[in-house]
């Protein structure tokens, strides 16, 4: 099966510290739109303040012990799914608006994530992600993930 | 298009004017008494957001945008709501707020678009870009609501 004849439906992936600084990006799409790194780094952060504001509007409480902020994004284009760990690392995808696997294919980067990242004995948490394991693996699993998406998605 | 007849439970309307005022805002869930001061943080933190989740929409997308293009939001969700948006040609923006993994409200939000057309735009009585307080409105925007609660 040529990797080539069927577009990458997962466009990329954004890690974000607790402190809302990008600190992993991973382009998979070929054909989709290229987002300069200084871009990138500016709407990582905008992000994370949209995440806070999303999760106050729905709180009336007004209690903000864990926010509960943005999980899921849809436009005309692509979908955009989030999750944020316990310690407020936050993951997101872009990908195709039809790629409902996303929120699977988060748990296991956030998996990846602890395995080849954290117990890495150099790293330092909270710091930018530069760890070829790491990468290789993400990229595995999410190649994996679009070709069931993709496979499923014929059935239907 | 083909409107499914799932229930749609709206908690809240908005409706701002493309400079960011607040033309409408009403509930629909009931029990939470805000007052005067609470609700106008609501309606600066709800245009806020919609601006700037705009803003990076437009800057994350996939997709290549001609010049004045903008990539166009259906909704955003948290574990606590789902806010479903749409935007009209002239600017006008309409937010409805219901409980979360409800069905795409496009097609709601484009029926509560024409309730604006017809009885507000078109009462002569109404001046456009104030804030809208008409009877003859808000009780279809009611009726409507409890038609797709299902």
């Amino acid at each position: 099966k040529n990797p080539l004849s069927s577009p990458m439906p997962i466009y990329a992936l954004f890690i974000v510290n607790k402190a809302g600084s990008l600190i992993y990006h991973k382009n998979f799409s070929a054909k989709s739109r290229k987002i300069s790194s200084n871009e990138c780094l500016y709407m990582a952060s905008v992000f994370h303040g949209l995440y806070l504001n999303a999760s106050s509007l729905g709180q009336s409480s007004g209690d903000l012990r864990v926010p509960m902020g943005i999980e899921k994004i849809m436009t005309e284009s692509f979908r955009l799914e989030c999750l944020r760990t316990l310690t407020g690392i936050k993951f997101f995808l872009t990908a195709d608006p039809d790629a409902d696997y996303l929120k699977a294919l988060l748990n296991d980067i956030y998996i990846i994530y602890t395995d080849y990242v954290l117990k890495d004995p150099f790293y330092v948490v909270e710091m930018p992600i530069r760890l070829s394991s790491f990468e290789n693996k993400v990229m595995s699993y999410v190649l994996e993930a679009s070709e069931k998406g993709e496979m499923k998605n014929q059935n239907r | 298009r083909r409107f499914d007849m799932a229930p749609r439970k709206v908690d809240t309307l908005y409706i701002f004017a493309r400079d960011g005022s607040c033309l409408y805002l009403r509930k629909f869930a009931g029990e939470m008494k805000q007052d005067a001061k609470e609700v106008e943080i609501e309606k600066k933190n709800m245009f806020g957001l919609l601006f700037t989740l705009k803003t990076f929409v437009n800057s994350i997308t996939p997709r290549n945008l001609d010049e004045q293009e903008k990539e166009p939001i259906r909704y955003f969700q948290t574990a606590q709501y789902q806010l479903h948006y749409m935007e009209t040609a002239s600017g006008l923006r309409f937010a409805a707020s219901t409980p979360p993994n409800t069905r795409n409200m496009q097609v709601a939000l484009g029926r509560i678009y024409r309730l604006y057309v017809d009885y507000v735009l078109r009462n002569p009585s109404y001046r456009v870009g104030t804030v809208i307080n008409l009877a003859g409105f808000n009780q279809r925007v009611d009726a409507y609501v409890r038609e797709i609660a299902g």
